[in-house]
């Protein structure tokens, strides 16, 4: 073992002069206006900040030799910490203070990273923008966060391979629980930003109101994922839109997962494990992968930077076929098809809906998909859905026994059954009957289509489409002998 | 020279940055450093009033700091002052560079030092602070301050300051400081706490006695821009 880790080190890519400087070189958020609008929701602001606790007094514990404790004692301090979370931000340095000055590098690339986590959901936030003008804004804080050389690669990375170093799965496997809270975050801090992306500011609240309840009561808690949750699985739309910073998140969340496996590693050296952090670090570095483009290099390595067709903002995940991959709590689903009807998606712009329940959300080509997908998942769900206003999104989240609420009072819903393959175009919701009135007058093939109201439409129920083609593969996670 | 009341007023109205609890900068509250500069980029407004009972006296602070490089802050402050007799007079003017010379290793403490000029009434003064700071136990810090400086009389003055920070929860770190100044006639000790108030700002609160048995109160508030 460390006859592999020492020639791993020898073959790593070159350590850049920012990590041999002395200085602290703490930089400063941008400055906005949108600045901490986090705080609109202020469960969502103390949950985040939660997380930055949990990494923290997680590390602490590893950096100053409480390892054995750490699936007792301070998982316990942990979890009483994501209770009660701080409700302002945090200086991490304050809970982790011998891990910061062992792994000054390291922390640089987190909180830098960890900026643009908090500034981009601001963006997001922030009441009262065009959606144009937080796509601007949030293009220039990606331009913002690559200026500085602790910047992590906007390019996808072959997950697969990253984890898959000597060290690798030792800390999911020593200490599930806490392995279980890094994912649980994780799958937080991905998560919301679909749940924002072009949502209504006074829309994006109620959705916390589900999201926030399955953090704490499921994802959290989780130990049976197999694989760390990415960000274009919970934000699709988002990383569609935003390739760059997805595939950062997900570079840095391995990044953690890297770091948290060497740490685990009692056979090596204080000087061997700060070594290995420094080459996980390189290889995630932006300066890394200078000029290297999206889409190509070389197969299983440093510079596989292959992602699939439909999908800029997801990495080559373990047994990835074009665009089937394998999603914890999913199973084998193809990307580039509905994922209650299997008929593939449109191209372009226009899309139809997603549905978020059961801890993962994904994407679907018309209403009456995203509909009966909700109400066959156990549990709350939010559909968020297009309508005939580029400028308002259809929000409709469902109680636990399945009724419906929407976030436009007045909605009205075209379901004109038709051949499932142009569902996109009978399955339709509109904003108010005058906007349904009108689509009709424009479309004759409509014209004996009854408006549905919420009360009327969600009583509906299609079934499952005799489209709908099952990938039924074992996870590629599981050994054949049972293990992972 | 009188300054109007409401020019101090408009000075600490300003508002604005994102100011750490856990960050120390000299008379916020107590007069010790760490050894950290602000964040590049980043731009803080720092405002406070400390009272000398003994003197009857009220002195005001207000500076800017300006994270204008990596690990390199400038500050601009000024330290108006009232005194029975004497109405609300300008006070010092006080430039300052700060820079962070390396952060703590686990073999080596943070080095900063910080170069000040100020000028009062036309006497021009300067200071040079050097500074270490290290992790003591849990996340409590010592921070050694040695000062050498330069005053309006031409003559050396140097001192020295031994500052304590002990964070608590999230929000909060207490300080304490034991120190001498050459040009004080012994020396003093003090204690103090910074709390977070808001994503943006730290109020602050220190008393300090000397050992002539004088006292000195201050309060203040930072804010980040």
């Amino acid at each position: 073992m460390i006859l592999v880790v020492t020639l791993s080190l020898l073959a790593a890519p070159p350590i850049p002069a920012w990590m041999s400087r002395p200085g602290a070189d703490a930089v400063s958020y941008r400055r906005g206006s949108y600045n901490f609008a986090i705080h609109g929701i202020p469960r969502l602001a103390r949950d985040m900040y939660g997380t930055g606790v949990g990494h923290a007094v997680a590390y602490e514990a590893l950096a100053t030799g409480r390892a054995a404790n750490l699936e007792s004692t301070v998982y316990d301090q942990i979890q009483r910490a994501l209770k009660a979370p701080p409700g302002l931000p945090i200086d991490e340095n304050v809970l982790s203070p011998v891990f910061s000055r062992r792994y000054g590098s390291l922390e640089k690339v987190f909180d830098w990273a960890h900026t643009l986590h908090f500034q981009t959901i601001d963006v997001l936030m922030h009441p009262g923008w065009a959606e144009a003008r937080r796509d601007q804004e949030i293009e220039r804080l990606w331009a913002n966060y690559q200026a500085q050389p602790f910047a992590i690669t906007g390019l996808p990375m072959n997950m697969d391979w990253l984890d898959s170093m000597p060290y690798s799965a030792r800390f999911r496997t020593k200490f599930p629980k806490v392995n279980g809270l890094f994912w649980g975050y994780h799958w937080l801090q991905t998560s919301v930003y679909d749940m924002l992306f072009r949502v209504n500011s006074k829309d994006q609240a109620p959705q916390y109101e589900v999201l926030g309840d399955r953090y704490h009561a499921v994802e959290l808690l989780k130990t049976n994922r197999e694989v760390m949750p990415m960000t274009a699985e919970l934000s699709p739309r988002f990383s569609k839109r935003f390739p760059q910073i997805a595939n950062a998140f997900d570079n840095l969340h391995m990044l953690h997962d890297n770091v948290n496996d060497i740490l685990a590693s009692d056979e090596f050296t204080p000087g061997q494990k700060k070594a290995m952090i420094d080459e996980a670090i390189v290889r995630v570095l932006a300066s890394t992968h200078q000029g290297e483009t999206a889409g190509t290099g070389e197969a299983q390595g440093l510079h596989d930077h292959r992602h699939p067709p439909s999908q800029p903002g997801m990495g080559w995940m373990r047994g990835m076929e074009d665009d089937v991959m394998y999603m914890s709590g999913m199973g084998w689903m193809d990307m580039s098809v509905c994922s209650h009807c299997s008929v593939p998606l449109p191209e372009g712009p226009i899309w139809g809906a997603t549905v978020s329940a059961d801890g993962w959300t994904m994407t679907v080509r018309c209403l009456m998909c995203a509909r009966d997908m909700a109400a066959e998942t156990p549990g709350r769900a939010i559909i968020r859905a297009a309508t005939e206003d580029p400028n308002r999104l259809l929000v409709l989240i469902s109680d636990d026994e399945g009724n419906l609420s929407s976030n436009i009072p007045g909605v009205v819903f075209l379901e004109e059954m038709g051949e499932h393959p142009e569902c996109a175009a009978w399955s339709r919701a509109f904003t108010s009957r005058a906007a349904f009135d009108r689509f009709v007058a424009e479309h004759p093939e409509f014209k004996s289509a009854e408006p549905f109201t919420l009360a009327e439409w969600q009583k509906r129920n299609a079934g499952r489409p005799m489209t709908y083609r099952k990938i039924d593969r074992p996870s590629p996670y599981i050994k054949p002998g049972g293990g992972r | 020279m009188r300054v109007p009341l409401g020019v101090l007023a408009l000075g600490l109205a300003v508002v604005g940055v994102a100011s750490d609890h856990n960050n120390i900068d000299k008379e916020r509250p107590l007069r010790f450093d760490d050894a950290y500069s602000i964040a590049l980029g980043g731009l803080e407004f720092q405002n406070g009033l400390r009272y000398d009972p003994a003197r009857r006296s009220w002195f005001g602070r207000s500076e800017l700091q300006i994270g204008f490089a990596r690990n390199r802050d400038l500050s601009i402050g000024w330290e108006p002052f009232s005194a029975p007799g004497q109405g609300l007079r300008s006070g010092a003017l006080e430039l300052s560079y700060f820079e962070t010379l390396r952060r703590e290793t686990e073999g080596f403490p943070a080095i900063g030092y910080r170069a000040e000029v100020s000028s009062t009434g036309g006497q021009p003064e300067a200071r040079l602070r050097g500074i270490a700071t290290r992790l003591l136990s849990g996340a409590a810090k010592v921070h050694l301050n040695l000062d050498l400086g330069l005053n309006s009389r031409r003559r050396g003055t140097f001192g020295g300051i031994v500052g304590f920070s002990l964070p608590q929860g999230y929000h909060t770190t207490y300080l304490g400081e034991i120190g001498w100044a050459s040009g004080e006639k012994g020396g003093f000790v003090g204690v103090g706490m910074r709390r977070q108030m808001s994503t943006r700002g730290v109020l602050d609160l220190g008393v300090e006695a000397s050992t002539v048995g004088r006292f000195r109160f201050t309060v203040g508030f930072s804010l980040g821009l």
